[in-house]
């Protein structure tokens, strides 16, 4: 299952994202060669993240809005595309290496977020129908396809892993345990990592 | 296949236009986060260069306070995102009042003044943890302190609204006495000028600052100074 | 009434005769300047300008009085500059204030230079209560007329001595914490060996003109107040680069290279977007739409270019008046003393001393409601 996403202050687009609970690595080396193929049109780019370093669907969107706006917007992209922008943009720092290995998917990966993000016209938009058809002539017949949510990331989310990757202190301070509204705590700590690369 | 179209029409609503910046109310990423917008519009009377060149390190500088701040567990809105080229900071939506709203609301009652006593504490406390974290605000009147409503904060249910500096768009990064005694000045000004009782409570405000961070004895004797002159310079014609 | 003013705080020696008519416009009936010229690369010392208006003052006001066609008898005051501004030109200037007072049996009026530039700008350009950016060589303030304490109370330039009556007078939102602004262009144009005839400030606007690339000089605005000590040493260091050659040619970051005329479009497109930022947080603080400039650097197309800008998108408009005015002239002092001297202020001889400095907001104005 595909849940759309439209974000707020980005020009048209529409985010596309897919819960794989149990992508086999068959598929996931289709996914791939489809993806680093300079023959491959736009249409078969994707974000793959591993669900267990990903707190919440605003986490997740939080780095789509930045690599939307790099790619859109400011014209800041670093890397090969708005895809692969998403998962730089979850790293927080400038090291897109490690980005990969850090959110990227690799052979412990169990839960994969499939991100497609449609933007402008031509090749570079996409209905969600055509990402369902996509995704389900990878993954096949059997293949297992699951909307993404807050009750998802609850279940898959290692959060001392999070922490770990953003230098998350245990003890943490005083605004530890401060919710914003609509935001809890912990996710305003990460997303406030997340915008430490730009600000420095 | 089922879908959930999200399609928030998030409109962003001009809350105060300063000199500088444009603040709008507005949401972030998704309907249910409310989220405050700060733009510094480009001026059409400054060279191109020198208009991004300040745009530029103004929202950076300002998004760095910030993060700095909370990093350090003073209360101030978190940061969301920054666009530091087209001068756009996204960042947390205070529910609440204003310190100046509030004293304008309860000091008109009789016996008010014991109401926000533990209010005042919290205010020294706050500005004493900014000073030793080595931030000076720059405009820090009532309205830019603000009491967070019941409900925005885990805090609240033990009765206890937590205080919140806003706006520091004037804000440095200053170890001098002297720029912290001036944020104590404004602050006083803006206490007094409230009301005849906020003068005795600022009292408390500087009894809580003094003992929150080790060099607030000295920022405090400095303080006197400013009083007695002022921000007065002579001028040479 | 008739007033007689006479002004010489800096190099300028300014001899004005005004007449008010009850509820008509003031009317200038003379207005005369001779300016001290210094050779390039040299400001005008005290000593020097002072001797400048003692030979000069006494045929000045002969002028004033025969091309006016006004008798002795028809002035009602002499009004002069109390200060602020150097201090022997003030003195030499107050000597022959104090001398015609005694010699012609007429009150005399000390007053506010800052006061009389403001008066005269309102005057003429008929802006009712703007916020006022005076820049000259000696001053750079933001000045607001304080009439809704409540604005006023946060900010913390002023906040400090509030009482009933301070409510009548000009207040300073913000100021230059060093050198003048115009300080900083005529110490510039001395290091460019730049002619100071007729203005040094006239021509580093000429040249900057024809300047085309910015170079980058530090901007240095904390909240209302500026600073300009900074800016003149780094565009000092360039030019001085740049005569030389050395170490290396100075260049701007795409490899051109940097000109005399470069040096002065990026000083003033620098200095004078400090002034204007200021100007509009006043004028943000107060809520008011109107900006009038005043002072010499007020002539400056440029700056008053870039203040209009700057009040159109806020809904509003600048008022600016020409050189006639803007320059230091005796007919601001005039025009500023009738009106002292119309609510019952004169200044008793013993009195009629000078003081290089004088804030404008120590002066009560009783004339405005």
């Amino acid at each position: 299952m595909t849940t759309t996403y439209t974000i707020p202050h980005l020009p048209p687009h529409k985010i596309y994202i897919t819960h794989l609970p149990a992508l086999s690595s068959a598929a996931f080396k289709t996914f791939q060669r489809e993806l680093t193929s300079s023959t491959s049109p736009p249409s078969s780019e994707y974000a793959f993240l591993d669900a267990s370093v990903i707190l919440s669907t605003t986490h997740l969107l939080a780095a789509v809005f930045q690599a939307v706006r790099n790619e859109l917007v400011s014209g800041k992209r670093r890397t090969r595309n708005v895809h692969s922008e998403v998962v730089y943009c979850l790293g927080g720092n400038n090291n897109i290496k490690e980005a990969y290995k850090r959110f990227g998917v690799t052979e412990e990966t169990k839960d994969v977020i499939v991100i497609k993000i449609a933007h402008g016209s031509g090749e570079y938009w996409c209905e969600r129908e055509e990402v369902g058809e996509n995704i389900r002539r990878v993954i096949g017949e059997e293949g297992v396809m699951e909307a993404y949510g807050d009750g998802v990331a609850r279940r898959v989310v290692d959060v001392e892993k999070v922490k770990r990757y953003y230098k998350i202190k245990a003890d943490g301070s005083q605004t530890k345990g401060i919710d914003a509204l609509g935001i809890s705590a912990l996710e305003v700590e990460v997303l406030g990592k997340m915008v430490g690369r730009v600000v420095g | 296949m089922s879908s959930i179209e999200i399609d928030p029409q998030t409109p962003k609503l001009l809350i105060k236009q300063g000199a500088e910046a444009l603040v709008y109310s507005t949401t972030y990423l998704l309907p249910h986060i409310p989220a405050l917008l700060k733009h510094r519009p480009s001026k059409l009377y400054r060279h191109p260069t020198l208009d991004a060149r300040l745009t530029k390190h103004r929202c950076l500088s300002e998004s760095r306070l910030l993060i700095r701040a909370r990093s350090l567990g003073i209360p101030v809105p978190a940061v969301y995102f920054v666009d530091e080229s087209r001068g756009e900071i996204f960042m947390e939506w205070i529910s609440g009042s204003s310190v100046r709203e509030v004293l304008d609301k309860v000091l008109a009652q009789e016996g008010g003044e014991v109401v926000v006593d533990r209010m005042m504490v919290k205010v020294g406390a706050v500005v004493g943890a900014l000073h030793a974290a080595d931030i000076v605000h720059g405009d820090l009147t009532t309205s830019n302190i603000m009491v967070r409503n019941a409900g925005g904060s885990e805090l609240a249910g033990s009765g206890e609204r937590e205080v919140v500096l806003i706006d520091f768009g004037l804000g440095a990064v200053s170890t001098q006495d002297e720029d912290k005694a001036v944020d104590l000045y404004v602050l006083e000004r803006a206490f007094t000028s409230t009301h005849p009782k906020a003068e005795n409570l600022f009292q408390d405000v500087l009894k809580s600052y003094e003992q929150s961070f080790k060099g607030a004895k000295a920022v405090l004797r400095r303080l006197q100074e400013v009083r007695t002159r002022g921000r007065k310079r002579s001028m040479i014609g | 009434m008739i007033a007689l003013g006479l002004e010489g705080s800096a190099n300028k020696l300014g001899i004005g005769l005004i007449r008010h008519t009850p509820s008509k416009p003031a009317e200038i009936l003379s207005n005369i300047r001779h300016t001290f010229v210094s050779p390039p690369g040299e400001g005008f010392l005290p000593k020097d300008t002072a001797s400048h208006h003692r030979s000069w003052v006494v045929t000045l006001v002969k002028q004033s009085l025969k091309e006016s066609g006004i008798k002795v008898k028809d002035v009602d005051c002499i009004c002069y500059t109390k200060g602020p501004g150097m201090g022997a030109p003030l003195q030499s200037v107050a000597i022959v204030a104090r001398t015609l007072s005694l010699l012609w049996g007429k009150p005399l009026v000390g007053v506010n230079h800052c006061v009389g530039h403001i008066e005269m700008g309102r005057e003429i350009t008929g802006a009712n209560n703007p916020v006022v950016l005076y820049v000259s060589g000696g001053n750079t303030q933001v000045i607001a007329y304080a009439e809704q304490k409540f604005n006023l109370l946060f900010i913390p330039a002023f906040s400090h001595n509030l009482t009933p009556e301070l409510n009548h007078r000009y207040r300073i939102f913000g100021e230059a914490l060093d050198i003048a602004v115009g300080n900083c262009l005529d110490r510039f144009a001395r290091t460019l060996n730049i002619s100071n005839d007729p203005a040094p400030g006239y021509n580093i606007e000429q040249m900057a003109k024809k300047g085309k690339n910015l170079v980058e000089l530090p901007y240095a605005v904390k909240g209302m107040d500026c600073s300009f000590s900074g800016v003149l040493a780094v565009v000092d260091l360039m030019a001085a680069q740049l005569l030389s050659g050395k170490p290396k040619p100075l260049l701007t970051p795409e490899g051109q290279p940097v000109t005399r005329e470069d040096l002065c479009f990026s000083l003033q497109e620098t200095v004078f977007a400090m002034l204007v930022e200021i100007t509009e947080r006043a004028m943000a603080h107060v809520g008011s739409e109107q900006v009038l400039i005043v002072g010499g650097v007020g002539c400056n197309e440029r700056l008053q270019e870039m203040m209009g800008l700057m009040a159109r998108d806020r809904g509003g408009n600048v008022y600016a008046t020409d050189e006639r005015f803007c320059i230091d002239n005796g007919i601001m002092i005039a025009h500023a003393g009738l009106l002292a001297y119309e609510t019952g202020f004169v200044t008793p001889v013993e009195e009629s001393t000078c003081t290089q400095r004088f804030r404008t907001d120590e002066v009560l104005v009783k004339w405005r409601d």
